[in-house]
């Protein structure tokens, strides 16, 4: 435990001195910004109130769910797999005393805790953001619910990316490969709506579940068992090809 | 015991696979009570268009402003595919007025029925081209809409799982409900601009004297409710919406529109004709465009431009020699005045067939080269015909579109009277 809290804390500290860190936040805050603009002139000018309060939160995750997060998560996943094999820091880490399972551990709670802390971060600027546009007070347990539902499809992609990158051999092709997939899979489940339940990525807004009056519990245990299921075997591929691939 | 590392990871691997496969599996199997409403819907419509002999739909769709309504229209419609008859009786209800309007068509005939002195008028129909047509077209069949569902499935999304099925004595209700924070924002903006600027606008509500939504319009609540039958027909709907929105003054008024559908009678209504003994009854015949009264001369200038001033140089005529039974035959020539004669003056007999289109008059003739071409002759104001020569003409069921490549050439011919 002592060793995995140490590759954790490691890994936090080097991604902590990446740019892309930077960039995602403040790509994040800007589309919070931009869209609580649009929304607000909207209201203004041609008098339709796009978004309620509460809604101004869930549809800022809507938005980003399909663009920044997905993306940004991507740029870091790519970054600690494949982009340390190809300049070939990760030798120091793996020549280390943590076991390879350790260091793959440690780098995946690192992703999670990179899209928790990108998901709160755009949570809080959106619940303030909505303040100013109505005057109402938010249902700040809907929002915080739905941000915790919104994060499982997001690690599941994540989980995809590492996988491709250990795969692959550069970190280009890893990226066009993650990016083909994610597009892919929305695609198949537009044309092929019969075979939704198979794809991820048709779990993305699964948290409109629970805002409604009328919740489908089962649904959405359904939905819980699909996503583990693929957590379950993605975590346990990426690992057996993270676990052969050479230095 | 211990595993190997290899055995352990491939054991989780399977582990996550089975757990994946049968949760969607399952998952697919259930479906969602969106997907066995949007089936219930086609069985409806197929049964409807191609199954069942005969059946009633009572419509009422109402408008209410803070519950009260302002605006309802009712229809009672009752369909007889076997015979092709449909009946209908329509009321509507407007600024505390109720107008009715009456309707029953066959294959012969289309009455109407005037409400203000309780007279008919009987029209009767020239035979159709297409006779094995259906009568109603089962609009799941076509492409665009085809093309649409899809479209509608990805916007739906997860709310798909909102629709609750409930199932008792064979019967299947559905049931959804959908509240502020789960409509979709994109739908939300449409809807309300949809709203303000088509469905009520300014004009509109003033005409109507309502309050106009102004300012914070939103999508409140969207609910609906059906019920399929034993043989899976959906014989009752209801839908309701509400959009909340300020007037001009700041007040805040709640929009709602409710619209619900009964299909009831399958197999056992009856489509009749109405009774027009001792009744007041206006007679006419359908189709034709054209009869004897339009026999005569009918004529246009050719007029040029020379400097600046326009400068007649000669005429055109159209004469309509005979109309029987709405085919016309007559002659096309023209007549150019001396210091302005062209090589080829235009002069040729023309004819139609009335059976060859529906909707407007198409004319055979022969140019001055020879070749067989054809022209649209229509009716203008009361006494003066419109003619379009050398067309093409593009004609489907719905309508027809064509186009000419005469240039300078006026297309209203006007009536000489001697």
């Amino acid at each position: 435990m002592e060793m995995l809290k140490a590759v954790y804390t490691n890994e936090i500290f080097k991604i902590s001195k990446k740019k892309k860190i930077t960039a995602a936040l403040i790509f994040s805050a800007l589309s919070v910004i931009v869209l609580a603009i649009v929304v607000y002139s909207l209201n203004n000018f041609t008098g339709i109130r796009v978004t309620g309060s509460s809604e101004f939160s869930i549809m800022v995750l809507t938005i980003l769910s399909y663009s920044i997060f997905p993306l940004f998560t991507t740029f870091i996943c790519i970054d600690m797999f494949a982009g340390e094999f190809a300049d070939h820091t990760i030798k120091f880490t793996l020549t280390g005393p943590a076991s390879r399972i350790k260091v793959f551990l440690g780098k995946i709670f690192t992703v999670a805790t990179f899209i928790i802390g990108n998901l709160v971060f755009v949570m809080v600027l959106s619940v303030v953001a909505s303040l100013f546009i109505n005057k109402n007070i938010p249902n700040l347990f809907k929002i915080i619910i739905s941000y915790i539902m919104a994060f499982m499809p997001i690690f599941i992609f994540s989980l995809v990316v590492i996988l491709i990158s250990n795969i692959t051999k550069g970190t280009t092709s890893a990226f066009m490969l993650s990016i083909f997939i994610f597009l892919t899979f929305n695609g198949l489940g537009f044309a092929f709506p019969q075979i939704k339940s198979f794809l991820f990525t048709s779990t993305f807004d699964w948290y409109r579940l629970i805002l409604g009056n009328y919740i489908n519990f089962s649904k959405i245990i359904r939905i819980f068992l699909i996503l583990l299921g693929y957590g379950i075997m993605l975590i346990a591929a990426g690992y057996y090809l993270f676990e052969k691939k050479d230095i | 015991m211990r595993f190997s590392k290899k055995t352990a990871t491939i054991c989780a691997f399977v582990l996550g696979a089975t757990i994946l496969a049968t949760s969607a599996f399952a998952d697919t199997m259930l479906g969602s009570g969106y997907y066995s409403l949007k089936n219930s819907i086609k069985t409806t419509m197929t049964k409807l268009t191609s199954e069942v002999d005969n059946f009633s739909v009572d419509a009422t769709l109402s408008l209410k402003i803070d519950g009260k309504v302002f605006s309802e229209s009712t229809s009672n419609t009752k369909f007889d595919i076997k015979n092709k008859a449909k009946e209908s009786i329509d009321k509507d209800f407007k600024k505390g007025e109720v107008r009715e309007n009456y309707w029953y068509s066959d294959e012969n005939q289309n009455i109407y029925k005037n409400f203000e002195d309780d007279s008919y008028d009987v029209f009767e129909k020239r035979k159709s081209n297409n006779e094995t047509s259906r009568m109603i077209e089962n609009p799941f069949e076509e492409e665009q809409v085809k093309d649409a569902e899809k479209v509608l499935d990805a916007l739906v999304g997860n709310l798909q799982d909102a629709i609750q099925v409930e199932e008792s004595s064979g019967k299947k209700m559905y049931v959804g409900n959908l509240s502020e924070t789960q409509i979709p924002s994109a739908v939300n903006a449409i809807s309300s601009f949809i709203f303000k600027y088509n469905i009520l606008d300014e004009w509109d509500a003033k005409n109507l004297d309502v309050p106009h939504p102004k300012s914070n319009i939103y999508l409140m609540e969207a609910a609906g409710k059906a019920i399929e039958n034993e043989d899976g027909i959906i014989e009752s709907g209801i839908f309701t919406a509400s959009i909340s929105a300020q007037d001009s003054k700041g007040i805040e008024h709640i929009y709602s529109i409710e619209f619900s559908i009964d299909i009831k009678d399958v197999n056992s209504t009856v489509v009749k004709a109405p009774n027009l003994e001792g009744q007041k009854v206006t007679y006419s015949k359908e189709g034709y465009e054209f009869d004897s009264k339009y026999i005569g001369k009918y004529k246009n200038d050719i007029v040029k431009e020379e400097g600046n001033s326009f400068i007649k140089v000669g005429e055109r005529f159209i004469e309509i020699t005979s109309v029987k039974d709405g085919n016309i035959k007559g002659k096309y020539y023209e007549v150019y005045n001396e210091g302005y004669e062209v090589d080829t003056v235009r002069s040729f007999d023309f004819y139609s067939n009335h059976d060859e289109s529906i909707g407007f008059t198409i004319i055979h003739y022969t140019d001055d080269k020879g070749e067989k071409k054809r022209g649209i002759i229509h009716r203008e104001y009361l006494q003066n015909i419109r003619v379009s020569f050398n067309v093409t003409i593009e004609e489907d069921n719905s309508g027809y579109s064509y186009s000419t490549n005469e240039d300078g050439f006026d297309n209203t011919f006007i009536r000489i009277f001697e």
